[in-house]
């Protein structure tokens, strides 16, 4: 797993990236240590344990990668292509997405509470059992997805698509909806309230 | 320390199996079901099962109990006497265990059921039915909802926010994200 030792710098909460004692925010040469990982993160098939919270990467292909017990919590995506890729029990909380895809990706057990997406693609994906709740979305779609056991609690959600989805014990609980299509999706199988 | 999520189609329960990074003696936390998933995972790893963690005897978390004890000769854990009638060590919350070298904490927030328990091990709490990603354990009326919800607040409240949070079913969390988004905290009678 994951170190979650956090940073040297006093007042500081986040995590240290990978080997080092601080994070990617405090560390000395941050520009250099950015340009050298998102080199390797694209080099490099399997990425497992690493800690890269806070990290800012922008407009590179992460396809068909293997995304294993990581953590880029508080971290910018911006023009990423996740297509392909397997991301299982890693943690993607408090971030922001801007036009990312994540089509025909596996997602398992990942948590993205609190993140923003706009204009993200999460089309003909397995999205089982993560969390994205609290998050904020705009623009984005699920369409043909497998979004079993996934959560939206508290989420705030617009112009968001739905479209031909299995929403067997997806949960939406709390979450804030406009101009949103579940057309051709098994939404009488989702949790919108609780029956209590 | 390394640690595994199986997901068990009985009772649509996750299971979690904990050990050392090169293998040795493991934890299983509630085995709902055991399968041939949950097998290749602990020889796969060279986990040998000393240890049988039960958040609460409900057979979703239970299940896979008597198979396990047929491969492995585990001790079971737990706050009731016995588990599908194999003896427990009946362990009570505030307590700590030393596993095989892995430091177990038991917590409780009361909910759910009169006998759950919370396992915090490292940075990873183990919260059973008690606490999901945005939910509590299902309470029986509005009145229970809101001491188990006030309990839970209570206890997660001191914890630090990066503690991962594993319960038996749905996805994990994190503290901070239960503090910020769980809609089921902090309701009033």
């Amino acid at each position: 797993m994951y170190s979650h030792l956090k940073c040297s710098e006093e007042s500081c909460n986040y995590f240290v990236f990978n080997d080092s004692n601080k994070c990617l925010k405090h560390i000395d040469n941050r520009d250099d240590q950015i340009e050298k990982i998102s080199s390797k993160l694209q080099q490099e098939e399997m990425i497992r344990n690493w800690n890269l919270s806070t990290i800012v990467l922008n407009s590179i292909e992460l396809k068909d990668k293997m995304i294993i017990v990581s953590n880029f919590s508080n971290s910018t995506f911006k023009n990423i292509d996740f297509s392909g890729s397997h991301i299982l029990f890693s943690l993607f909380e408090y971030s922001t997405f801007i036009n990312c895809k994540f089509n025909d990706t596996t997602i398992k057990y990942t948590i993205f509470a609190g993140s923003t997406f706009l204009n993200c693609n999460f089309i003909d994906s397995n999205i089982v059992n993560s969390n994205f709740n609290g998050v904020k979305a705009d623009d984005s779609s699920f369409n043909d997805s497998d979004l079993y056991y996934s959560t939206f609690i508290s989420s705030t959600l617009s112009n968001i698509t739905f479209v031909e989805c299995n929403l067997k014990k997806t949960d939406f609980y709390k979450s804030k909806r406009q101009n949103v299509s579940f057309k051709y999706s098994n939404y009488e199988e989702a949790f919108f309230n609780r029956d209590r | 320390m390394r640690c595994f999520i199986n997901f068990s189609l009985t009772g649509f329960s996750n299971c979690y199996l904990i050990g050392p990074d090169d293998g040795g003696d493991a934890i299983v936390i509630d085995p709902g079901e055991m399968n041939i998933k949950l097998l290749n995972l602990i020889e796969n790893n060279n986990f040998y099962i000393k240890h049988v963690l039960i958040t609460h005897n409900h057979k979703p978390h239970t299940g896979g109990i008597r198979t396990l004890l047929k491969i492995y000769d585990a001790e079971i854990y737990s706050s009731s006497e016995n588990i599908l009638g194999y003896p427990s060590n009946i362990i009570s919350p505030d307590s700590s265990l030393n596993l095989s070298g892995i430091e177990v904490k038991v917590m409780e927030f009361s909910g759910h059921t009169k006998d759950s328990l919370v396992y915090k091990i490292e940075k990873m709490l183990f919260t059973g039915d008690t606490l999901g990603a945005g939910s509590i354990g299902e309470e029986e009326n509005k009145e229970t909802i809101a001491l188990v919800s006030k309990s839970i607040s209570e206890g997660i409240k001191e914890l630090d926010d990066s503690i991962l949070v594993f319960p038996s079913h749905g996805p994990p969390s994190t503290v901070k994200a239960e503090k910020d988004f769980n809609p089921e905290l902090f309701l009033q009678a």
